[in-house]
């Protein structure tokens, strides 16, 4: 037994992000019944701090996992590191950081129990740090469902509200179809292989010893489970009427930090499969319908959403299609794994930046912000600020060079060219001219419309320190790294 | 690192962003009340910048050797190359001083919101220039698609009254051309491993044909709806007739070059023979644009509405001459570029500053003006005739070298566009004797004031221009001439089998 500490405590000590954050996520719910009434607002500081520590652990003291390096198993390879789970962590840590640090006014405005809040909040993002680690079938189905019940929780802790309450009963009922569905993917991907870690799965694959049937109907439940978590076309539906319930600031973690943690799962999975012989026929075809069906869903979907939650909730459907493309030609080409990893890596980077930003002015605006998109009419003279932040997210969510959106996309319609899917790349990009439409539109409210009447101007509110530092060095992120790519990716 | 061959690199990247600083100063920094001194300043300093290339590097290589060279996007290769040459060189000149003009023509009419205003305008202006001096294939897209933003905001918030409409239709329609031309621009990347213009020249050639006519055509008709080419031109006359005085110039004036500057720069350099094989088409389609929108014109009743369906017709000249691949023809449709550039902007400028002084643009409205306003009917007649081709201004100068250039290659569509010429004079004089002769019978119009010094100014210089072009067009075909003989060889060489691909696609 000796033998097996040096393993555990490295284990321990590459995880320690992971590690920091429930310990700050229970620390919060302590603290929450310790401090007194009147200096609850601690908390959000508190929760800061965790993430905080939790960043300085993954990129100082664990430190990253090189482009080339071999990838670090931890916990008898259950979970592990490489180059696009550790970018993967970094951007949901910076989420999460985006999201706490909208959330005070918000919160407090809402009467939302704060210790409950940041406490769920800080559970969420370590769920999502593992599952994007997550390679070992049971792991990944027990972090998404640490995850999924830490969102539900969410979605529904606006008590006073009760459309946050029936988001968080549609999530639930249709979360619990999908984990179910992704369950018995795991048991048929099992049964196949005899295997529950990637790495032997890998080996029976290779060696060819699985059972083909059992396996394709594995894998292919499994992308239920994911796609629903992903909100793919057609598991959706949940989506419009989730985001538009839950509150703003939770909207915008379930529509980012789960994303990004389920993509780099769902790689993972691709991958694995990518390396089954058989996987370039069944599976390949259900990948495919379901990108292209989520590009289609998402932007005609969100051209007729009057409410800017809705569509931005389509417009992420869609946004989760382009981000698939890579996976499908990697499925066929497994040459251009790699190709397809930066791709997928960058688009969650450039994603994740503008969708927060979108989300984050009508967390700011409050109450009205969030209903209509004509409330928004006028709003650059009321607040120029916020209405050059939300112009700004929509121009880079149009895919508009030299924001951050033009070069994620670049690089994932490059893959599928390179992978001679021409045709997804050609559809791809005309799902992304009609995505123009609603995202001009948005823009056009804000800058070309006045108010009808005195009762649909928006209320103008002052910014406070907090939220225009989160929005500004999100917008400055649009730029940041499409001036400097050698910084994060592109140079590593 | 960078690298910095001589002082014109530096000077060239000081004035493709200067602009875009100027702007970003006054939305930050200026306030409104200044907004426009700053941006007049900004351009007036962009175009002395500008002038310093004149006889300078005017001369780039021939095989696209980049004055500037910095490397960006190391991954995939993509660096900042930019360089001009005689046919780029004269379109940055016609920007840089259509821009001066248009801050001068906004001067009183841009009342609200004007730091924005100018933001754009000078913000499209880096978006134009970059797109004319870009090397680099991916370069070129990412200024392309800049010139959208600032536009569609000058157009939608400056605009008059069904102005978001149009500016969702022309943005609608050029993003949709210019994504599939992403896609023939990556694709094209995979298969020569280069963005760079000059790399991509030389392993072109290689393609197997069928990729080669789709990433053409991916570009053609990227590039012809921004002309735009019959049948992909109807968000024009809406943009036109809704934009802004200011952004109208623009439009006219520079913006629908980058379409023609993209076939000659791009598209026909890297596909000669795809190119000579559609040529028959485009020429068709040329032509009925200029039959089309002469006719057009002619049944307009409003004043901007008639001066768009001119450009339709106009850019079908170019187009025309363009695609002839006679080295005539081609000088031709350059320099028609320019004299497009001067007399339609001139137009819009004159149809701004009346619209500026009644609030209407119906032709009925008016009539007899050359009463009251003489300087302005005798400038806007200058800019008229510029535009009816009249010899002895430059119109005339650029539309015969067309049909004498296009006359060899096809007969019978070159004579049918002989006749918009005549179709031209209809509509134009139309426009002029509804507008200035006849009684003045209506007592808004008697009261109206003519031309102050400023306007006046604005439509001076560019009554001297179309004069000398007129006059003296030899120093403006000089620096062309060498780019379309460049064309014109290539598209040879790739026609007639055996000889040496190398030679044409190097252009040597």
């Amino acid at each position: 037994m000796n033998d097996l500490y040096p393993q555990i405590s490295a284990s321990l000590f590459q995880t320690l992000p992971i590690l920091v954050l429930i310990v700050a996520g229970i620390g919060v719910l302590v603290a929450d019944v310790l401090l007194p009434r009147a200096s609850r607002w601690l908390l959000s500081w508190l929760s800061l701090l965790g993430v905080a520590l939790a960043f300085i652990a993954l990129d100082f003291v664990v430190g990253p996992a090189g482009r080339e390096a071999l990838p670090l198993h931890s916990y008898f390879g259950v979970l592990r590191s490489n180059y696009l789970v550790f970018l993967a962590q970094n951007v949901i840590l910076a989420a999460g950081a985006f999201v706490i640090l909208i959330s005070p006014r918000y919160v407090g405005e809402r009467r939302i129990p704060l210790g409950e809040y940041y406490g769920l909040l800080l559970l969420a993002v370590m769920a999502m740090l593992a599952l994007a680690a997550s390679t070992e079938l049971l792991t990944v189905f027990l972090n998404l469902e640490l995850l999924s019940i830490t969102l539900y929780v969410l979605t529904g802790i606006e008590n006073r509200n009760l459309r946050s309450g029936e988001a968080a009963f549609k999530y639930f009922l249709l979360g619990s179809f999908a984990a179910a569905f992704l369950l018995l993917g795991i048991a048929f991907v099992f049964g196949a292989t005899g295997e529950t870690r990637y790495d032997a799965i890998r080996q029976v694959l290779v060696d060819g010893t699985a059972q083909p049937r059992l396996l394709a109907i594995g894998f292919c439940l499994m992308l239920v489970g994911f796609g629903f978590k992903l909100s793919l076309a057609p598991f959706h539906m949940y989506a419009p009427d989730v985001y538009e319930g839950a509150p703003t600031t939770t909207a915008s973690l379930i529509a980012t930090g789960t994303k990004v943690a389920g993509f780099a799962a769902l790689f993972h999975l691709i991958e694995l499969a990518a390396a089954w012989s058989d996987a370039a026929g069944g599976l390949w075809l259900a990948l495919y319908a379901v990108a292209l069906a989520s590009m289609i869903v998402g932007n005609v979907g969100a051209v007729v959403q009057p409410n800017i939650k809705r569509m931005l909730a389509y417009s992420s459907i869609a946004h989760s299609g382009y981000t698939i493309v890579p996976m499908v030609v990697m499925l066929q080409r497994p040459d251009l794994i790699a190709d397809a990893r930066d791709a997928v890596a960058y688009y969650m980077l450039a994603y994740t930046v503008m969708t927060l930003l979108a989300f984050g002015v009508p967390a700011v605006l409050g109450p009205a912000g969030e209903s209509r998109i004509a409330q928004y009419a006028g709003l650059h003279r009321r607040s120029p600020m916020l209405a050059f932040v939300m112009a700004l997210a929509m121009v880079s969510l149009m895919g508009i060079p030299p924001t951050i959106g033009f070069f994620g996309k670049f690089q994932l319609f490059a893959v599928a060219v390179q992978g001679d899917h021409i045709w997804l790349a050609v559809l791809g990009v005309l799902a992304s001219v009609a995505s123009v439409y609603y995202y001009l539109r948005v823009i056009v409210t804000m800058y070309m419309e006045e108010p009808a009447t005195a009762g649909e101007e928006l209320e103008s509110r002052r910014l406070d320190g907090v939220n225009a530092f989160a929005l500004t060095a999100c917008s400055v992120c649009v730029f940041l790294f499409v001036v400097f790519q050698s910084l994060y990716l592109f140079g590593v | 690192m960078p690298e910095l061959t001589n002082h014109h690199a530096a000077l060239l990247l000081l004035m493709t962003f200067l602009p875009a600083v100027t702007g970003i100063v006054i939305a930050a920094a200026v306030p409104a009340a200044l907004a426009r001194t700053v941006a007049l300043a900004g351009a007036v300093l962009t175009f002395l910048v500008s002038l310093t290339f004149v006889g300078g590097i005017f001369g780039m290589p021939a095989d696209f050797t980049a004055a500037v060279n910095i490397p960006w996007i190391e991954r995939y290769n993509v660096a900042l190359l930019m360089g001009l040459d005689g046919l780029s060189g004269s379109l940055v000149l016609l920007t840089n001083v259509l821009i001066i003009l248009a801050v001068l023509g906004s001067w009183t009419a841009i009342a609200a919101r004007q730091k924005e205003f100018y933001f754009y305008l000078l913000l499209l202006q880096t978006g134009i220039l970059g797109a004319f001096l870009a090397l680099d294939l991916l370069l070129f897209y990412i200024f392309w698609e800049i010139m959208l933003i600032p536009l569609y905001f000058l157009i939608g918030i400056f605009g008059s009254k069904n102005r978001i409409y149009a500016t969702t239709k022309f943005f609608l329609y050029t993003m949709a051309g210019s994504l599939l031309m992403l896609l023939g621009i990556i694709a094209l990347y995979f298969h020569t491993g280069s963005f760079a213009l000059a790399d991509a020249l030389g392993a072109a050639a290689t393609l197997d044909p069928t990729a080669r006519l789709l990433i053409f055509l991916s570009f053609v008709i990227a590039f012809a709806i921004k002309v735009p080419l019959f049948p992909l031109h109807t968000w024009l006359p809406d943009a036109h007739t809704e934009a802004p005085t200011a952004g109208s110039v623009v439009l006219a004036g520079v913006l629908l070059k980058t379409g023609v500057y993209g076939l000659l720069r791009f598209a026909i350099p890297l596909f000669p023979a795809e190119a000579a094989r559609i040529a028959p088409l485009m020429m068709l389609l040329a032509v009925i644009a200029i039959i089309y929108g002469a006719l057009t014109a002619f049944a307009q009743r409003d004043m901007k509405r008639l001066v768009a369906y001119s450009s339709v017709s106009h850019m079908g000249f170019i187009v025309l001459g363009v695609f002839a691949f006679r080295e005539a023809a081609i000088t031709g449709a350059s320099l028609q570029m320019i004299n497009h550039g001067i007399s339609t902007s001139g137009l819009f400028l004159c149809v701004g500053y009346l619209y500026e002084r009644r609030h209407t643009r119906e032709l009925a409205a008016f009539g007899g003006l050359a009463h009251n306003m003489k300087l302005y009917a005798v400038l806007t007649m200058i800019m008229i005739l510029s535009s009816v081709g009249l010899p002895g201004l430059n119109g005339f100068v650029g539309e015969f070298m067309i049909l004498v250039g296009a006359y060899p290659a096809n007969a019978v569509l070159t004579i049918i566009a002989a006749t918009g010429v005549i179709l031209a004079a209809c509509y134009l004089l139309r426009l002029m004797q509804e507008t200035f002769y006849g009684p003045l019978d209506k007592d808004e119009n008697k009261v109206l004031r003519d031309l102050n010094p400023r306007e006046s100014f604005t439509l001076v210089v560019l009554a001297v221009f179309a004069l000398w072009i007129g006059l003296y067009p030899r120093i403006f075909t000089e620096p062309l001439a060498p780019v379309s003989e460049r064309i014109v060889r290539a598209v040879e060489a790739a026609q007639s089998p055996g000889t040496a691909l190398a030679d044409a696609t190097a252009g040597k």
